[in-house]
């Protein structure tokens, strides 16, 4: 494999690491009290939502892989390109640019539903189930819609559920996290792995920059209105370092002929 | 229960290390020198040993509370775990592959290379993401930057140990692609192996939790991934890699798609040796699931109080 193939594959990678853990300080993370509605965000800690998010982003990326393999979307010459270990040399890329595009595209289309399902159906049992209003304990007025936050917080809690602005959050999280996640399995499966093993191996690089960032914002964070959200140079740098030498790794595994 | 003494976390490390690696090559050498596979189950045992390794360093990070909750460190050992351990089977492929594919009594020593780098390559990937856990991020937690080097360490060989008792007791490159990956058993893998790592802590955690019960814990959760992974391994047995099924005479259709050059043909019978090999792995997991969980019932007899009823509280004070 050429060493520029190479090279551009870990930028892919590190790139794409980036691209999650910067994703993940736009999702509103709730954590065990935010299940509880005493907290602004989703219900769950950033593992759940990477796994969740992660997995459906990368279902529906494999799927139009699948899809331009056995020719139903047409892209002739990607195959080839894939199996010949040359999509992401410069010539390949700028032939294929349009495979590139709509499967990274599947990726963001999957990560962005699943997490505005995530922000969206627990609102529903939030407001219908327990009675609680949507609000944000961390701005006075919403950025968005410049709704009144502060007086619909019940004392004693940090905000329930997940408001307009959160969700539009998340939103964003979504499509970061999104790209950076097809990003990273278009790179592994152009390096030469297996379908199966790309993904996993783009799951475990996923998770290990979900985790860092969510080290970063202490595990909960409303969204980009959060103070909390000014620490993202940190992971910037500590992502950014992660997923270049875990993509190091896979290009050493390619190197020696995945 | 603050009386009792830990085992200090180096001495863990040195079981789940060289427990591990023992319990692989000990699998690995006397199926090749006997020429059958029924030694699988050391490797779910080695895998079990590390398990007791990353649980303790999991519980040493985390009692200093990570705030994301405990689940995600195990998910961030097994990311950082996977793609240093391909690395480190690759090698061991790569050596045989070139140069180095000497065979003593059908032992091939290039394939006895793999885990140990594999391992090195954790080791170094955990240390690189402890760094940033503790100077980047900044966690302020003094036992980041070994623990984390740890649970990576840990993670790798919990892979390897499963990945012996998913393929049948192999471990080269091939063979885990083939059967492992391919067949998606790394779902399971990646999921279920973390799980026990992870759990004894989560569950365990509070002000009177205490190493042994939770180790004990990690024995008994780790024992019961090895059943299913015994149950797996029924399965990936049946899978043979092109050129063995060429050799043996099995009719093959090209496989169609992508990067499919080490996909697999499956053959329909099981063959009795590897039918065996899962059954003992499988009975092997349940021996020291019934022995662990009723070990950890007794620590939690132990530790238990009992609860006097004292009625309830008076409405007006006397």
């Amino acid at each position: 494999m050429e060493p520029l193939t190479l090279l551009i594959i870990v930028a892919c990678i590190g790139l794409g690491g980036l691209l999650v853990g910067l994703g993940v300080h736009f999702v509103p993370v709730g954590g065990a009290p935010a299940a509880m509605a005493q907290a602004t965000g989703i219900g769950t800690g950033t593992t759940m939502l990477a796994a969740s998010s992660g997995f459906l982003g990368l279902i529906s990326a494999g799927l139009v892989t699948a899809e331009i393999t056995n020719g139903k979307i047409s892209y002739p010459g990607f195959t080839n390109a894939v199996d010949s270990q040359t999509l992401l040399s410069i010539s390949g890329i700028t032939s294929n640019i349009g495979a590139i595009a709509i499967i990274i595209a599947a990726g963001v289309i999957g990560a962005m539903l699943m997490i505005s399902i995530l922000c969206v159906v627990p609102n529903v049992l939030y407001i219908f189930g327990l009675g609680v209003p949507l609000a944000s304990a961390k701005v006075k007025f919403d950025p968005l819609t410049g709704d009144r936050q502060d007086i619909y917080v019940t004392r004693g809690t940090e905000g329930h559920g997940t408001p307009s602005v959160a969700v539009i959050s998340s939103l964003i999280g979504g499509l970061l996290a999104g790209i950076g996640g097809a990003l990273t399995y278009l790179a592994l499966l152009a390096g030469g792995f297996s379908i199966a093993t790309a993904a996993f191996a783009a799951i475990g690089i996923f998770f290990v920059n979900s985790v860092l960032a969510s080290y970063n914002i202490a595990g909960t964070i409303e969204g980009f209105h959060d103070p909390k959200f000014k620490r993202w140079p940190r992971a910037f740098v500590g992502c950014l370092i992660a997923s270049v030498v875990l993509g190091i790794w896979a290009a050493a595994i390619m190197f020696l002929g995945a | 229960m603050s009386e009792q003494k830990d085992i200090d976390w180096y001495n863990l490390a040195g079981l789940g290390i060289i427990g591990g690696l023992a319990c692989i090559y000990v699998a690995y050498i006397l199926d090749a020198v006997l020429g059958v596979t029924y030694f699988a189950f050391l490797g779910a045992l080695g895998a079990i040993l590390a398990t007791v390794w990353g649980a303790d360093a999991v519980r040493r990070i985390c009692k200093f509370g990570i705030g994301t909750g405990v689940p995600s460190i195990g998910m961030l050992a097994f990311g950082m775990g996977l793609l240093s351990t391909l690395l480190g089977l690759k090698v061991g492929d790569y050596l045989f592959a070139h140069g180095l594919s000497t065979a003593v009594s059908n032992i091939v020593i290039a394939q006895l290379i793999g885990p140990v780098v594999a391992l090195i390559v954790s080791l170094i990937m955990g240390a690189i993401v402890g760094y940033i856990a503790q100077n980047v991020i900044k966690m302020k937690i003094p036992t980041m930057q070994v623990g984390m080097t740890m649970i990576a360490g840990a993670a790798c060989m919990i892979y390897l140990g499963y990945i012996m008792a998913i393929t049948g007791g192999a471990f080269d490159y091939t063979n885990v692609i083939l059967k492992v990956m391919n067949t998606g058993f790394i779902a399971p893998l990646f999921i279920v192996g973390a799980l026990p790592m992870l759990h004894a802590f989560n569950a365990c955690m509070g002000p009177d939790e205490f190493q042994k019960r939770t180790l004990t814990l990690a024995i008994e959760a780790s024992s019961m991934s090895v059943v299913i992974f015994g149950i797996l391994s029924f399965a990936s047995s049946k899978i043979i890699p092109p050129v063995a099924a060429a050799a043996q005479g099995v009719a093959s259709t090209p496989p169609v798609g992508i990067n499919v050059a080490l996909l697999g043909v499956t053959t329909g019978n099981l063959s009795s040796q590897a039918m065996i090999t899962s059954v003992l792995t499988v009975v092997f997991g349940l021996i020291v699931w019934a022995y662990a969980y009723l070990a950890y019932w007794r620590k939690v007899k132990e530790s238990g109080v009992t609860i006097m009823a004292t009625g309830l509280i008076p409405k007006k004070e006397e």
